[in-house]
């Protein structure tokens, strides 16, 4: 008999335990998805990636030889060798279609091209295309291609064999394809005998390694450099190749918050958790003592009030776990766009599960277990009694006889009620406050990003075309283009790598060379229009400074790729913008280096006039708009904003359903109150205003603690979380629209409760027993 | 006309398929300011009877008239009306709100009438005078009891219904809140129907209603009642 009657509590109970079932779904939703997010793509990038072996690194040199991959094959802990010939082609009477030629031996065992159709190459005639450029180009298996080797004009004319994804193109880009654009680049695999021309036989410019797990890289690199010495021109380790590592890296980008989001979620999930499942309890505690009365035993009366909270995890669980696959799908989705990857499924992340169903069965089935325990310790008859009221104390207001006099009627009593239930009072503000800060903490994410973005295509880049240079480019070249006029604004950029020497660490990064005061590529996308780079010493970027333990002031040992000299250079700033060591022009001559600029920014009245004079030089290697680098950066910008949308969705909807929850049980808790005002003839809209001014004191009450626990959230993982240089950005209308969105819920709720009231039973409320 | 009426009242709850009669087709009336019992066992309708005279319940069919309006026919707006400036309820369990003090309590009630009684005057009355910055929790049940009534009494209301009133008060105290509305009825010439099962206070009454299964077993005048006082039970 106790079963029907614990099934018929359950309607009593049903939408205060809706409510605590939709909000365990949606931190369990929000949690599986989100942690489902890093999941899913290391699962795909690590599964494509080991399915093809892609290379933990590339080593570019100069005249490579199968002696080199003999030494490369020895050092202590590379695993597999591969070289190959890389040249730039472009397609035969079109130069704005280029692609990426990679020669290679009969059967590559590194960096495996993925055969989506067609056959391997039998013969030097035949090419493998890239998939996606075959497609934009309208190029089928069986049809010939020909193209122009950009270095030496070397006509081409092959058998288009098969058709591929490669991983290490995977976000297809160069100098001057900011996002990937099959329509003007792609890349092709062929015979290395058909590239031989280039190096000459069993010549190579880049051999790609495997090493295995654990390998030391600052070790491995000084091995290279010291097995194939001067030529070595670069080593591009796998997290450094933007192209193999741009999802990754974009999911490395958004993890903090994806780390954070969720314990925000479940913090506030499991106040309201507990919080209902305590008041459910209590609010049962006759039932309890009425139990132990008759002779159940505390195994039963417990077993029967855990159920409450079972049924919570059994129906919220499920229903949140499920749904966490598509919120993590459509994240990964967004990351992948303009990804060349095979077919995936985005999957359930089981081990997250793992971890949501025990933070929400200890948190729900733990409260209960905590109070049905406090229950059953009293014994039946203490707990057949109605809990003694709290003793009433005078508020500290009403000792302020002036201000409380004041008071209209219906202030005191809401002030009264507001106060006399503390720890209402503090679920709900503090509920609230949570749901308001993940709410504005989002939106405050949103305008962080959007700052960035417009920082860094509105005021970073100045110019109108960015050209990029042919290697070994000529002073006389590069003067000709980057000369300055009435009408027409020049300056000159030099990329390189090199190493950084603390005391205790080594990292490897780009050095960029830019003019000793810059205006039309500014490092610092929200520093000044006009920027002046140090006389005595580096930018560096900060992540890099703490990796190197270094600050502003101290010294670093530099050696440059393809100069076995040491320098001592000064960190004079340390920057959270700059991407690897910044440097001017002056500075980097003064340490006795060659200037050979690789991109020159072009800024003129005439744009298109520009873009055209750059058509006859043979020197420059491609160009682009500013549009297009912008264009590229809001791309990538996307699946950041998208993580933030599903934040705000879910943020808005647990905020929603708290406000419910809290609404409701006040509700249910004060209906005896409510039924005495209806008999005393209080209108129905009175009793409104007095019930719900108390809901609308605690959402305001909630959105401005909320506020600054929003900012301060916000500022913690804008500063010290994300790899992303973001500012805090907060808009005055993202705040508005987070108290907006709050009070808006609460408003509602409010409607809802109204229409509840109408349903309150006069006589069934004051019958029962105080 | 003045006073409470009804004609051929029923009451009827349909639970599932069953109809279930409350208040079987009851007529009577009771003159004003006369001190009401409706006495009964339990289920014997008498709370339906005094919830559809509180305008807290609607009959079925038939006609009730309190003081000349017809409540039978009207909606839920102006039945709130009605229980707001015609009506003072005593509840058996007090039902006070527990975060106001005893002269906020008679003060909730007073602040949303029209002709309302002053609320320390009223408490003065009821024997509260020095009581009334304290909670509902620091009284007493029979000072509980008082402040219900002082809260129904200050509305100035035309009818008193009172339900079970000493239902959950001992004996001594029970017969100083009878005595308390016996007086009130006749210094106030205002009408009060007492809901209760004790037979024992029947002699008390100016009209004594025995209900029994939803229908009127007896209506009495009593002309001479006995005062509360002398009563033993």
């Amino acid at each position: 008999m106790i079963w029907r009657n614990f099934i018929r509590d359950l309607r009593h109970t049903a939408s205060r335990l809706i409510s605590v079932m939709i909000i365990t779904m949606l931190a369990v939703a929000v949690y599986t998805g989100l942690s489902g997010i890093p999941y899913n793509v290391d699962l795909i990038c690590d599964g494509y990636f080991d399915a093809q072996n892609l290379a933990d690194y590339w080593i570019t040199g100069i005249y490579l030889d199968q002696a080199d991959c003999r030494k490369l094959a020895q050092l202590s802990g590379v695993t597999g060798v591969q070289p190959r010939v890389v040249a730039d082609g472009e397609k035969r009477g079109d130069s704005s279609i280029t692609l990426e030629l990679y020669g290679v031996s009969a059967n590559p065992t590194i960096n495996m091209p993925l055969l989506s159709a067609g056959t391997m190459p039998s013969s030097s005639r035949e090419v493998l295309l890239s998939e996606l450029f075959a497609q934009a180009q309208g190029i089928s298996v069986g049809e010939w291609y020909e193209l122009t080797l950009t270095a030496t004009g070397e006509n081409l004319r092959l058998l288009v064999c098969g058709l591929v994804k490669n991983p290490e193109c995977l976000y297809h880009i160069n100098a001057t394809t900011p996002s990937p654009d099959y329509s003007r680049y792609g890349f092709a695999y062929c015979g290395e005998e058909v590239l031989e021309r280039l190096m000459g036989p069993n010549r190579y410019n880049q051999v790609c390694i495997t090493v295995a797990e654990g390998t030391d890289a600052p070790q491995l690199r000084a091995a290279i450099e010291e097995a194939l010495g001067e030529k070595v021109v670069n080593i591009l380790a796998r997290k450094d190749n933007a192209r193999a590592s741009f999802i990754t890296e974009t999911k490395n980008n958004i993890e903090p918050i994806l780390d954070v989001f969720p314990i925000l979620f479940f913090l506030c999930a499991v106040l309201m958790m507990v919080s209902t499942m305590n008041r459910l309890i209590e609010s049962a505690r006759m039932d309890v003592g009425t139990f132990k009365a008759l002779g159940y035993s505390d195994g039963t009366i417990m077993f029967y009030y855990l159920l409450h909270a079972l049924l919570v995890v059994a129906a919220g669980f499920p229903a949140g776990a499920f749904a966490g696959r598509y919120i993590a799908a459509l994240v990964v989705n967004t990351l992948a766009i303009g990804c060349d990857l095979p077919a995936y499924e985005v999957v359930h992340d089981v081990s997250s599960w793992r971890e949501a169903l025990v933070i929400t069965t200890v948190c729900c089935v733990g409260s209960a277990w905590l109070v049905a325990r406090s229950l059953l310790k009293e014994n039946p008859a203490q707990c057949m009694r109605p809990k003694p009221p709290k003793a009433a104390k005078t508020l500290l207001l009403e000792r302020v006889g002036i201000l409380w006099r004041r008071l209209g009627f219906n202030q005191k009593y809401i002030i009264r009620n507001t106060l006399r239930n503390k720890v209402r009072m503090f679920t709900c503000v503090v509920g609230i406050a949570f749901c308001m800060a993940l709410v504005l903490l989002a939106f405050a994410l949103k305008d962080s990003i959007d700052h960035y973005a417009a920082a860094l295509s509105e005021r970073q880049n100045q110019y109108d075309i960015l050209v990029d240079l042919s290697s070994g480019v000529t002073e006389a070249q590069y003067r000709r283009v980057a000369r300055a006029g009435p009408d027409r604004r020049a300056e000159l950029e030099q990329t390189a790598a090199c190493w950084l020497y603390s005391e205790d660490a080594l990292c490897t990064a780009a050095v960029t060379v830019a003019e000793d005061t810059v205006s039309l590529h500014l490092y610092d996308p929200y520093g000044p229009t006009t920027q002046t780079l140090p006389a005595d010493g580096m930018v560096l970027e900060k992540a890099l400074a703490e990796q190197l333990g270094v600050t502003a002031g101290d010294t670093l040992s530099v050696r440059f790729t393809g100069d076995p000299r040491f320098y001592t250079v000064r960190v004079a700033r340390v920057d959270r913008c700059v991407s690897g060591a910044y440097m001017g022009r002056s500075f980097w001559r003064s340490l006795g280096q060659t200037y050979v600029p690789t991109t020159v920014y072009l800024a003129g009245a005439d744009p298109a006039a520009l873009a055209a004079e750059l058509e006859d030089y043979d020197f420059v290697s491609g160009w682009q708009t500013r549009e297009t680098v912008i264009r590229a950066i809001l791309e990538r910008m996307q699946s950041m904003t998208m993580v933030v949308y599903v934040l705000i969705l879910f943020g808005g909807g647990l905020a929603c359903i708290v406000i419910y929850n809290l609404g409701i049980m006040s509700f249910f808790e004060q209906i005896r109150g409510l039924a005495t005002l209806m008999v005393l003839g209080f209108y129905e809209k009175e009793i409104k205003r007095l019930q719900l001014s108390e809901n609308i004191i605690f959402a305001a009450a909630g959105i401005a603690l909320g506020i600054p626990l929003g900012l301060v959230l916000n500022k913690a993982i804008i500063t010290s979380i994300t790899t992303m240089p973001l500012e805090t950005a907060t808009r005055p209308f993202s705040l508005m629209l987070s108290g907006a969105i709050t009070m808006v819920f609460a408003l509602a709720v409010n409607v809802l409760i109204g229409w509840k009231m109408r349903d309150i039973d006069m006589l069934g409320a004051l019958k029962s027993v105080e | 006309m003045a006073g409470v009426q009804l004609e051929h009242v029923v009451r009827e709850y349909v639970m599932g398929k069953t109809a279930i009669r409350a208040v079987d087709d009851i007529s009577f009336t009771i003159p004003e300011g006369k001190y009401t019992i409706i006495l009964g066992a339990s289920g014997a309708g008498k709370s339906t009877v005094l919830n559809i005279l509180g305008g807290m319940d609607s009959p079925t069919s038939g006609l009730v008239s309190v003081n000349g309006k017809e409540i039978s026919s009207f909606n839920k707006r102006q039945l709130t009306g009605y229980r707001r400036e015609s009506i003072g309820f005593v509840f058996q369990f007090y039902n006070l709100m527990a975060n106001l003090t005893v002269l906020e309590n008679v003060e909730l009630a007073s602040q949303i009438c029209k002709n309302p009684l002053n609320a320390k005057e009223v408490l003065q009355m009821v024997g509260l005078g020095d009581r009334m910055r304290n909670f509902p929790a620091q009284c007493s049940g029979g000072e509980q009891q008082r402040v219900a009534i002082a809260r129904a009494l200050a509305k100035n209301p035309d009818v008193l219904l009172c339900d079970e009133p000493t239902g959950a008060l001992d004996y001594q105290t029970g017969k100083s809140i009878l005595a308390l509305l016996y007086d009130l009825c006749k210094k106030s010439k205002k009408t009060v129907v007492v809901v209760t099962h004790n037979g024992a206070l029947a002699p008390t009454a100016d009209v004594l209603i025995r209900m029994k299964n939803g229908k009127i077993e007896s209506f009495q005048e009593n002309p001479s009642p006995t005062p509360v006082s002398q009563l033993e039970w």
